[in-house]
């Protein structure tokens, strides 16, 4: 499990299934772009280098169009290429609001509410297709949040793309449903910056699983 | 000197070494930066853009509790002193 030192070499099964997100894009004239979210810790330079090394010769994407970007699920596999770095050095702390309260008390009590101090924006970019009655329906997005995304605590031995599949799930089921699409939508959400506290497990799960869809809907429409 | 120590300093002498070993294969990989061969390739549709969506199951297959390469993970220990 990537980042979860207890839990290094581990994986029992898994939960939810881990995903890899690919939406193509290319203008007219233009250069071929790929967006690919994974569900690992994060993006790798190694990982990106290889991956643009074996489609280089299959695809029309050049390396500098591919953007390969991780949902931080520590969750999933790590240790690219058996360096062990992470599990080694970075002891994952997952701490809570309580935590901080407790040694912060001071600083919490003289700043503003720390539950709405932050309040990441989730930007999105949507991929509608044009199928044969030349009606336009959404195919994909890509979302881009800021959040450290586990909810899943670190004693688990089991592969689980935590919250950012629940995010990523909630909006392609529901815009297949609402747009009767003929083909299988994906919502390619990535993390952006992140701090290292976790939110909460229920409620606020709940509420970015419904975030993406209002989102969506401020958007152009097909 | 006391076995206990002894044997200690041996593990973490070993630990040392597999890290090393570890960072020393990761730093050394030769890596291939493609060049843009396809760059000329000619657009499918020159009137609009084209794009495409996949999505690809990357789960990998369950792995057995080891820590460390060889070495059981804590809850493995009961295990391998059981075996002997």
């Amino acid at each position: 499990m990537a980042g979860y030192s207890a839990m290094a070499g581990v994986g029992q099964g898994f939960r939810s299934r881990l995903t890899a997100r690919v939406i193509y894009i290319r203008s007219a004239g233009g250069t071929a772009v790929a967006l690919v979210q994974c569900d690992l810790l994060s993006g790798s330079r190694i990982l990106h280098h290889k991956i643009a090394s074996l489609i280089a010769g299959k695809t029309d994407v050049p390396a500098r169009g591919l953007l390969l970007a991780g949902t931080h699920t520590h969750s999933g596999p790590g240790n690219y290429f058996s360096s062990n770095f992470y599990n080694i050095c970075g002891k994952t702390r997952n701490l809570r609001m309580d935590a901080y309260r407790a040694n912060f008390e001071d600083i919490v009590d003289r700043g503003p509410d720390p539950l709405n101090a932050v309040n990441p924006v989730m930007t999105m970019i949507c991929v509608h297709l044009l199928n044969d009655k030349d009606w336009y329906r959404p195919a994909g997005a890509f979302s881009s949040f800021s959040i450290h995304p586990t909810a899943v605590p670190y004693i688990n031995a089991y592969y689980s793309a935590d919250i950012f599949g629940y995010i990523a799930k909630s909006l392609e089921t529901r815009l297949e449903k609402n747009y009767n699409t003929p083909w299988s939508m994906i919502h390619a959400v990535v993390n952006g910056t992140h701090g290292d506290n976790s939110p909460n497990y229920v409620t606020e799960v709940q509420r970015l699983g419904h975030g993406p869809l209002a989102v969506y809907r401020l958007l152009p429409g097909p | 000197m006391n076995m206990s120590i002894k044997y200690l300093r041996a593990v973490c002498l070993l630990w040392l070494m597999v890290i090393t070993a570890g960072c020393a294969g990761m730093h050394t990989e030769r890596l291939v930066i493609p060049h843009d061969a396809h760059q000329q390739a000619a657009p499918i549709s020159p009137q609009r853009t084209v794009a495409g969506v996949a999505r690809i199951d990357i789960t990998p297959p369950p792995r057995r509790a080891m820590a460390w390469p060889g070495i059981p993970q804590w809850r493995e220990w009961g295990r391998v002193f059981a075996a002997g």
